[in-house]
């Protein structure tokens, strides 16, 4: 945990603790859905994170995040988000071998947003939808989506009920 | 390898208490690196953006389930001992998380208070009760600690 550099790293650290608390909540009837996120190390790289999929079977189901973390709050009409996710990012975490999401954290209101990031999702954007907040419902469409992906013969498609609309019409 | 899930719940109180000392932003939260060494978080008071030099000690710990009230804490996990911190003489006080609800609560172990001529004492805490941790309750911590040290730096001649 960062903690004595300055604002903007207390705000990213805690973004990365906000994510850790809220990805791994428990659900109340299937109980811990996701492990804690491993940080994968390097700053400046589009994936932050690896999540696994907890008690699983013999499946090994992750999911790979970016994390955007602001304190600019909403915007106007309020229903999004104002993180900017860059084109280059968006077309990186497209292009891995597996589904991948970014999560916006509102860090003053202390709540989280995650949006799915696939092959159709284009261009830079500077919000993101709040649809599907880090909240137990949301976690379990997250954590079957992510099984059926793994668990289908053909990965070559990742579809996600957790798309930003706006996102997939630019 | 996957953690066991003591080390998972673990990991998210630490998170969570992370979260909570950080609503403040003239706190420093440094983890200590060793499991072992009977505290989790050294919390320096910042004045101005400047340490003060004012510390306080958390441990966090982690509980499955939930509680409807602070007070049903006592029966739910195992008697807290100050014994790992029974030489500390800095203030010291426990988180404790539930994880079904990630709730807060604390106590003391060490507790700071301004006694008679305004002396510093440092009261091992056994007998006092838990908390909610909120806002309002990181605001009494801290008001304690500072009083605390104020306390040491101006104590009333005799």
């Amino acid at each position: 945990m960062r903690t004595d550099s300055g604002d903007h790293d207390l705000v990213a650290a805690r973004g990365e603790a906000l994510f850790c608390v809220l990805i791994s909540r428990e659900h109340p009837t299937r109980g811990f859905l996701f492990d804690i996120p491993r940080h994968l190390g390097e700053k400046k790289r589009s994936v932050d994170y690896f999540v696994e999929v907890l008690e699983s079977g013999d499946l090994l189901s992750y999911f790979f995040v970016q994390v955007k973390t602001t304190r600019r709050g909403y915007t106007r009409d309020g229903r999004r988000l104002k993180v900017r996710v860059s084109r280059s990012d968006i077309e990186r975490l497209a292009s891995y071998p597996a589904p991948a999401y970014v999560v916006g954290i509102d860090e003053v209101a202390e709540r989280g947003y995650i949006v799915s990031v696939g092959s159709g999702t284009g261009g830079a954007f500077s919000s993101i939808c709040t649809d599907y907040p880090l909240i137990p419902e949301i976690l379990a469409t997250l954590r079957d989506e992510v099984e059926a992906y793994w668990r289908s013969k053909d990965r070559s498609v990742f579809r996600s009920e957790l798309a930003d609309p706006r996102w997939r019409e630019e | 390898m996957k953690r066991s899930l003591r080390e998972f719940l673990a990991t998210r109180a630490e998170n969570l208490a992370f979260i909570h000392l950080t609503r403040r932003n003239d706190l420093v939260v440094n983890r200590v690196a060793s499991p072992d060494a009977g505290v989790d978080f050294l919390v320096t008071v910042t004045r101005d953006g400047v340490p003060t030099g004012r510390m306080f000690g958390v441990q966090v710990r982690a509980r499955e389930g939930s509680v409807a009230r602070a007070a049903d804490l006592e029966a739910f996990i195992e008697p807290v001992q100050a014994g790992s911190v029974a030489d500390a003489t800095i203030p010291f006080c426990v988180f404790v998380f539930t994880m079904s609800d990630d709730r807060g609560y604390f106590r003391w172990l060490k507790e700071p208070a301004v006694g008679a001529r305004r002396k510093p004492v440092l009261r091992a805490a056994s007998g006092i009760g838990w908390s909610d941790l909120d806002r309002d309750a990181l605001d009494r911590i801290v008001d304690a600690v500072d009083s605390w040290y104020e306390a040491q730096q101006h104590p009333q001649a005799a």
